[in-house]
């Protein structure tokens, strides 16, 4: 140890060279490219001296005697580079790193390793990036030099990995190909690829480096652009010049009637024909309904279905009963088994999935509750729907017309966390039709429902999820509606001695 | 597991399919060239597992009973070897190699439901896998041996003399454990690279299956 003062600050410096041996080395790593060679590095101890001399001796497995490092130049300093001759897989390599000086010799710990697990490829080299244009698409090919596989011949088996991303984004990463094409590439953007390898389920290489393109920018697209911006343009002068010679002559609150009345025509309120509302309201059911099936021919002398819950609810959107403008509504049903295509004119969304309770408490809302006997009817045709099988407003069995511009529209009630139509103007049925279905029950097959009479004009809709029941007053399985869809004639063959199936047996007599 | 199972379907097919002599050893070869992919995959995956919540054995010594019980079978040790080594010879190696695991598989089979290790389950059933992929592998080349000749259904199995109880106390056992699966790790690489030259060797007519 000596002192040097120079400008004032003291240096010293420690010689320890001159004394003792030198410090030991560590093996830091090992790696083979290609499993044919590989090559070691070890890290000689910080405070050796210029004149420590490092040497590598090495074990293998099955073989006996120690073993000098082949090569210390090739690969640099403090390196060994062991080449094909000298490269063994499978067997395990024991390797030592011995730094020594004039003062003597320190041994590294013994390093362990398998060729085979120390396998880590090189990026791969000459990453081409090329650009092809069709028809305005522009697509990216990516090409690199692979392994040659053919003079390997097996011996390895590359895996190749991508990653691109545009400028500014999320890398994108995709696996294991040769080649690969970035398609509907966006124009105008810079792209950035790099690719990386793996042999043998082993290691993965470094990425390659970054490569880059530059698409370009497409011009058609720019002129598509301007041409929509400048239809846009037009469009809303066109507008406005309507909109201010329309102020001129009318009101204002009147002009936006009429658009809303334009873009949005009011939903027509349901109407059944031959039932006054005014003989509803008064509580006259029974001349109601009366009424109906004197000018309809109904068929409720026998029970018309068994077994179809299907509720065919009509719905209004204000709070009128009836509306003296409104269209007549019809309920339309189709079989299930004409595998005709239902063409959908008025769309219902009526779940029938609300029990008995509920469906009393709108019916409370909805209808005049001081008409208890019009409710009590009402009740009792929810309670009639689930094995007799006749709906609401639902069975025509003559003078089935479409109907035009009838809509239906669910309301949606905040207390029921489901769609379901109101009631607003409930057909009853007179009491008499319980005891009918009663006895009819009896002496119907479980599956068959029977109408009374059938024609051409016939349309039944059955619900597929419909479930069979014996029950007469449980509200038991309520299944959905199926939407309303216009009559379609080639049902009618399907139709037969006043027998339709249901949809779950198929079977038709 | 379905991808053994698939796999295992496919083998059968093939198998019922060779008999009629209709699959090419070309193909055969390639099947199970995926099979011994899968096998190394899995046998390096189950290491990873392992080395999780083990510090790794890595390159440090540590003192185990004896080496891989499969180091008696002799092959080649370096490319040139392996690319000139008969093929019959090749292929009786890999299947040497793959029955002589048979007994050593289900030693591990039997531990891994018992290993003290966090990640037990996860190697329970990877050791589960590794056993019906191997099982898979060695039907295949079976039939791929029937093809071949009589040369290549020579076997020389060696034969596994350790414990199946793979020690007495925690750290004997996973020891024993990690050093069982490190031996089986390197014999599977050994059968996936002999496919693959084999395979490659069997397509030379389609130099870009290589």
């Amino acid at each position: 140890m000596w002192f040097m003062k120079k400008k004032g600050l003291w240096l010293i410096v420690l010689n320890v060279n001159n004394n003792s041996p030198p410090g030991k080395p560590v093996l830091k790593q090992c790696h083979s490219p290609d499993k044919e060679i590989f090559t070691c590095w070890w890290e000689p101890n910080a405070h050796d001296g210029e004149d420590t001399t490092y040497r590598l001796l090495y074990e293998k497995e099955l073989t006996i005697g120690i073993l000098e490092c082949p090569d210390y130049h090739t690969a640099g300093k403090n390196s060994c580079f062991f080449d094909k001759n000298h490269t063994s897989i499978w067997v395990d390599y024991f390797l030592t790193v011995v730094a020594i000086n004039a003062f003597g010799n320190t041994t590294s710990d013994v390093y362990k390793i398998d060729v085979v697990d120390i396998v880590k490829p090189n990026p791969p080299e000459n990453v081409t990036l090329w650009l092809e244009l069709c028809e305005d698409i522009p697509t990216i090919h990516v090409t690199w030099n692979s392994f040659n596989i053919g003079t390997k011949c097996g011996w390895i088996t590359p895996k190749y990995q991508l990653r691109f991303k545009k400028v500014d984004s999320k890398w994108n990463y995709v696996g294991e190909q040769t080649q690969f094409s970035i398609y509907s590439a966006s124009p105008g953007k810079l792209y950035i690829v790099q690719v990386q390898c793996a042999l043998d389920n082993g290691a993965w290489s470094e990425w390659s480096n970054t490569t880059f393109i530059q698409v370009p920018r497409s011009e058609s697209k720019q002129h598509i652009w301007i041409l929509v911006s400048f239809s846009a343009i037009l469009l809303f002068a066109a507008v406005c010049i309507m909109f201010i010679k329309k102020k001129r002559y009318t009101n204002k609150c009147c002009l936006f009637h009429s658009i809303q009345q334009w873009l949005l025509p009011p939903v027509p309120g349901p109407r059944i024909k031959g039932i006054d509302v005014q003989l509803l309201k008064n509580g006259r059911s029974h001349e109601a309904t009366r009424a109906l099936l004197i000018n309809h021919g109904f068929p409720w002398n026998g029970m018309p279905w068994k077994n179809q819950a299907e509720e065919y609810l009509l719905v209004r959107d204000d709070n009128k009963l009836l509306n003296e403008d409104q269209k007549h509504t019809h309920g339309k049903m189709i079989s299930n088994n004409c595998h005709s295509k239902p063409n959908i004119n008025n769309q219902l969304n009526v779940h029938n999935s609300m029990n008995f309770k509920e469906e009393k408490t709108i019916l409370d809302d909805l209808v005049d509750t001081s008409q208890s006997e019009l409710v009590n009817e009402l009740n009792y045709v929810n309670t009639m729907k689930t094995d007799t099988a006749f709906s609401i407003d639902t069975i025509y069995v003559r003078n089935v017309k479409p109907v035009e511009n009838s809509r239906y529209v669910d309301i949606q009630r905040q207390d029921v966390d489901m769609e379901y139509s109101t009631v607003r103007e409930p057909m009853l049925f007179p009491e008499k039709q319980n005891k009918v279905i009663n006895r009819q029950q009896e002496r119907l097959p479980y599956d068959y429902t029977r109408v009374k009479e059938v024609n051409g004009d016939m349309l039944l809709l059955q619900d597929p999820s419909f479930r069979n029941n014996t029950q007469n007053t449980d509200y038991i399985n309520p299944t959905p509606l199926h939407p309303v869809t216009e009559k379609v004639h080639e049902c009618a063959e399907s139709l037969n001695d006043g027998y339709v199936d249901n949809p779950h047996t198929h079977n038709v007599k | 597991m379905e991808g053994t199972k698939t796999l295992k379907f496919f083998v059968t097919v093939v198998c019922m399919v060779a008999v009629a002599g209709a699959i090419p050893i070309g193909d055969l070869l390639d099947l199970a060239s995926q099979h011994s992919d899968k096998l190394h995959s899995l046998s390096t995956l189950l290491t990873h597992e392992l080395d999780t919540h083990f510090p790794p054995i890595g390159h440090k010594i540590m003192p185990r009973p004896s080496m891989c019980h499969t180091a008696t079978l002799q092959g080649p040790t370096d490319k040139i070897q392996a690319l000139q080594f008969p093929e019959h010879d090749l292929l009786s190696l890999v299947r040497s190699l793959l029955q002589s695991w048979a007994d050593p598989l289900l030693v591990l089979s039997a531990n891994a439901n018992t290993l003290p290790h966090p990640a037990q389950s996860t190697i329970a059933s990877k050791v589960q896998e590794l056993r019906d992929n191997s099982n898979s592998l060695g039907h295949g080349l079976d039939i791929l041996s029937g093809k071949m000749g009589p040369a290549s259904q020579i076997l020389s199995i060696s034969p596994y003399d350790g414990n199946a109880d793979l020690g007495e106390d925690n750290i004997s056992k996973l020891l024993n454990f990690q050093f069982l699966l490190s031996c089986f790790r390197r014999d599977s690489h050994k059968i996936d690279s002999f496919l693959k030259v084999l395979r490659c060797r069997a397509a030379k007519m389609q130099p870009n299956m290589c």
